[in-house]
């Protein structure tokens, strides 16, 4: 369904708008990612950019060359500095220090609910910023890191959107998911058949992170550089509001949410530039995508509040209600 | 205030979502007039009196107050009617003091004169709530705080006063405070709607008292016919229900409970 | 000596963060709405000094607060359909709010800095001994203090005050008693806008650029306060984002001056700690249950 996509975008599409999209891909496996925790525990998470931001600067530090290195960021470790590694190298560097990353704060955080959950991801992200962005052993302190290489394609985005849902999708119908989903369901109710609940939901966090990290490292292969301004704010309030607007409670309403408003955003920040669709041509005013999106979404709420998906999910034969799982 | 205090329920239908809740139910409720609605848990009995409150919207049939219909009326709107509700569980207010419980009550009158004087008549039935007016609320015996839940109700100075299950997890002695409380008010000319699981005691204090089941009304009883009430419960609900306290328990537990949780 | 200096710098902070923190409690407690937009409401209004800069302040102060309040009466008819929608949603409802009044200020006056100015006699200092106060600090405390006290009179001496308290322990029941929920919704919106107001004004002479991220910082910090401190009830929400605004102000000047980029780091580790020990909020009672 995704290739068939991919196929009708490069239709209807010029070629440039087209390289635009791989960020969409890429947005959208960040949300499946949040998705993994969050939507299969029901305990909101404002911290996962931080797995995507250890995983993007990681890949980002390790694929630029010592050398390079040296004479930019000379305040650097010195096994950060000296050392190098390949494409794929940095991509499995990135999600196995998001996972453990993952690993730490969610033994600490996972048994908190609700708000003091979401505020407590959110102080992680606020200290992974502030150490990334401050602590030049292992940043590159306020400025970018510049001249990653640009190896995330469409075709590349694409796979990395497809391994996050396939993962996401076995691990929803695992054993351990649906334990995580059951203690979603009656947290009490869960626990009274012997389900772990910190467990499930630390397993969940772990993996998730690991995807993060990952997704982070494809972001920032994707981007050329990167700074913690880009890993921030913006990007978890989008992609949070992406989950919610396609819907929190099943992995088809985050891929829908993160597809339809990630392509969207492009759509429009292309369209300030001027842009052809069906071989018109049409220019929106500059930095009005913003203010469209934003009441794109609103309107989207409003009128839907349980999401695109409205609990509806994936299946092998279509599309299935949430419960039938 | 146009037309006699007259409460009609028309072939009122509800629905949570596509679950059917009350199928049909029309029930007059003439002023003075005292309705009981008795039937087991799950009967749709505080259904019933949240459609006329305008708690939950109804799909078919209609409500009407003093001939006008309350479709389209928020809750505050009808109670501004003069319609006042005891709710189950009691729900008082239990951060707020007594007083301010009260206070509460008042904002459904129509203009301030007579409060004093109505705030004497309650202060007569539940002395307890006199006394104990500048405690926080929360902090009263059960019995106490549905007696606060009743004057709440009547500091409204209501035309028609509705509720829900007043006896659910009082000792015995507290349900005699509440009955003759209602006994009271009764004969100061307000119609009185009561739910309750109890049967006996309410067919032989209503005027006419209706069995509830399954969201239908299975019969029409005038309060002669108390003694018959076990043999009547045993028909419509089966054997089991006979004796339906002990089953009930579990769940009164658990709504103390949640009511208790419920965020001040 | 100095420890009183930072401690009275603290407490002036710690009234501003308050006086915001107190505008999110009060929307939170009517319609259990956590309205991240509510940083917006002293942007719109900072862009409001900016655009009237040499004006007479008793024209300013009066406009800006009409078009705080007017836009918190907005914002509050944009989330009046979602009051039974998932918390979730209603969150990020807000943020699409605040996105959309940020993406417009971006629009308008751009990602730059504008400078406003008011009361610009506020920014002097005075000494005594060897302290050096300034009188906004003073002033902060005087007006956060009047502002709390006269909030606390409102809902505790008032009908309609009686009724937002209320609404905010059982929105339901209240309304079965009569109370117009949406009036007493509406008031709370209002009394925000207010004090947004206040705290925008006494933000000026330590903040004084206006960018179209100004009032989402201060937004954040004071919703974090407030979930520390106890989102339930109104005086723990309160406190929290004074605490917020203290410990900002107290752990800027303790740390050297080399670490203090660091003071996020510092802030933020406090804020899990406090959550880790105390998952309620820092001053609610033990028996609170979180709702979302
Ligand atoms: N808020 C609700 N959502 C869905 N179903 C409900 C709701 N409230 C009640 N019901 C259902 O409607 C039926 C009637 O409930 P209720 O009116 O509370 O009965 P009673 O008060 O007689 O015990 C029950 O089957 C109950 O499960
Ligand atoms: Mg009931």
């Amino acid at each position: 369904m995704l290739v068939l996509l991919a196929g009708g975008l490069s239709t209807v599409f010029s070629q440039s708008v087209q390289l635009k999209f791989h960020n969409a891909f890429v947005i959208t496996a960040m949300v499946v990612c949040v998705y993994v925790s969050s939507g299969n525990s029901g305990v909101i998470s404002f911290g996962h950019v931080s797995f995507v931001a250890i995983g993007a600067f990681a890949a980002g530090l390790f694929s630029m060359k010592a050398q390079q290195k040296g004479a930019v960021f000379n305040d650097l470790f010195p096994f950060i500095k000296d050392n190098h590694l390949g494409n794929l190298a940095t991509l499995i560097l990135a999600a196995a220090l998001g996972g453990l990353y993952a690993l730490v704060v969610g033994i600490a955080l996972v048994r908190l609910n609700g708000l003091s959950a979401g505020i407590a991801t959110f102080a992680v992200l606020g200290i992974t910023r502030n150490v990334l962005r401050n602590w030049t052993k292992v940043g590159p302190g306020a400025k970018s890191i510049p001249g990653v290489e640009e190896t995330t394609g469409l075709t590349q985005a694409l796979m990395a959107l497809i391994l996050c849902i396939v993962v996401a999708y076995i691990y929803q119908r695992s054993a351990a998911g649906r334990r995580l989903r059951a203690t979603r369901e009656d947290a009490i109710a869960a626990q009274g058949v012997g389900i772990r609940i910190y467990r499930e939901r630390l397993i969940a966090f772990t993996l998730s992170g690991a995807m993060a990290g990952f997704v982070g490292a494809v972001y920032v292969h994707f981007l050329g550089s990167v700074s913690t301004d880009q890993v921030y704010l913006d990007l978890t309030f989008l992609v949070l509001a992406m989950l919610v607007v396609g819907g929190v409670d099943s992995l088809w309403g985050a891929t829908l949410g993160g597809l339809s408003i990630s392509f969207i955003n492009t759509l429009l920040s292309e369209g300030e530039k001027g842009l052809s669709l069906f071989r018109q041509k049409f220019t929106l005013p500059t930095s009005s995508s913003g203010i469209i999106l934003a009441a794109l979404m609103a309107i989207v709420l409003l009128t839907r509040p349980k999401g695109l998906a409205n609990g509806r999910e994936f299946g092998l034969r279509g599309f299935r209600r949430r419960d039938s799982i | 205030m146009t037309g006699p205090a007259r409460l009609e329920l028309d072939g009122l239908h509800v629905r949570y979502g596509s679950v059917p809740a009350l199928h049909g139910i029309s029930i007059g409720v003439s002023g003075g007039e005292v309705v009981g609605i008795v039937g087991p848990n799950g009967a749709g009995k505080t259904t019933l009196l949240s459609a006329i409150m305008g708690m939950v919207s109804w799909s078919g049939g209609d409500i009407r107050f003093r001939g006008r219909s309350l479709t389209r009326c928020t809750p505050d709107q009808v109670a501004r009617q003069g319609i006042a509700l005891v709710p189950e569980g009691r729900q008082i207010f239990g951060d707020l003091t007594v007083d301010e419980n009260l206070r509460l009550g008042m904002v459904a009158r129509r203009g301030r004169d007579g409060v004093h004087a109505d705030l004497e008549v309650v202060f007569g039935l539940f002395p307890i709530v006199h006394e104990y007016r500048h405690r926080t609320a929360g902090l009263l015996s059960g019995g106490q705080q549905q007696q606060l839940a009743i004057a709440r109700a009547l500091i409204a100075s209501p035309d028609v006063l509705l509720l829900d299950e007043p006896s659910l997890g009082l000792a015995p002695a507290m349900i005699d405070i509440v009955f003759a409380s209602l006994d009271v008010i009764r004969h100061s000319g307000r119609s009185i709607v009561i739910v309750e699981q109890r049967a006996q005691r309410t067919i032989a204090f209503a005027d006419r008292t209706f069995v509830l089941a399954g969201g239908r009304i299975r019969a029409e009883l005038g309060s002669t016919d108390a003694g018959h009430a076990d043999l009547l419960r045993t028909s419509y609900f089966g054997p089991e229900a006979a004796a339906p306290e002990p089953v009930r328990r579990g769940v009164e537990a658990r709504r103390a409970k949640r009511n208790h949780q419920t965020p001040a | 000596m100095r420890y009183v200096q930072y401690f009275i710098d603290a407490v002036a902070l710690g009234s501003l963060y308050s006086l915001v923190a107190l505008g999110i409690g009060l929307i939170f407690g009517v319609m259990r709405l956590i309205n991240l937009a509510q940083g917006e409401l002293l942007m719109v209004g900072g862009y409001t000094l900016f655009a009237t800069n040499g004006w007479s302040v008793f024209v300013r102060v009066p406009l800006v607060l009409l078009v705080i309040v007017g836009l918190a009466l907005l914002m509050e008819r944009a989330f009046r359909r979602l009051r039974s929608a998932a918390p979730a949603t209603m969150l990020v409802m807000t943020f699409a709010v605040s996105f959309l009044l940020r993406s417009i200020a971006q629009k308008r006056w751009s990602a730059q800095g504008k400078s406003m100015n008011i009361f610009s006699g506020l920014s002097h200092a005075f000494t005594v001994g060897q302290l050096r106060i300034r009188y906004v600090t003073l002033v902060s405390i005087a007006v956060g203090g009047v502002l709390l006290l006269g909030v606390n009179l409102f809902l505790n001496r008032t009908d309609i005050g009686l009724q937002m308290r209320a609404v905010a322990s059982d929105r339901r029941i209240a309304q079965a008693l009569g109370v117009r929920t949406n009036r007493v919704v509406v008031t709370a919106f209002a009394l925000s806008g207010v004090l947004a107001t206040a705290a925008l004004l006494l933000f000026v002479p330590q903040r004084p650029t206006v960018t179209p991220d100004f009032g989402l910082q201060i937004a954040i910090v004071a919703l974090i306060g407030v979930v520390v401190g106890g989102m339930d009830r109104l005086a723990p929400a309160t406190f929290g984002g004074f605490s917020i605004g203290f410990a900002n102000s107290m752990v800027f000047s303790l740390l050297p001056t080399g670490q203090r980029v660091f003071l996020d780091s510092v802030l933020y580790g406090l804020v899990i700690i406090v959550l880790l020990l105390r998952p309620q909020g820092l001053f609610q009672r033990e028996r609170q249950t979180t709702r979302v």
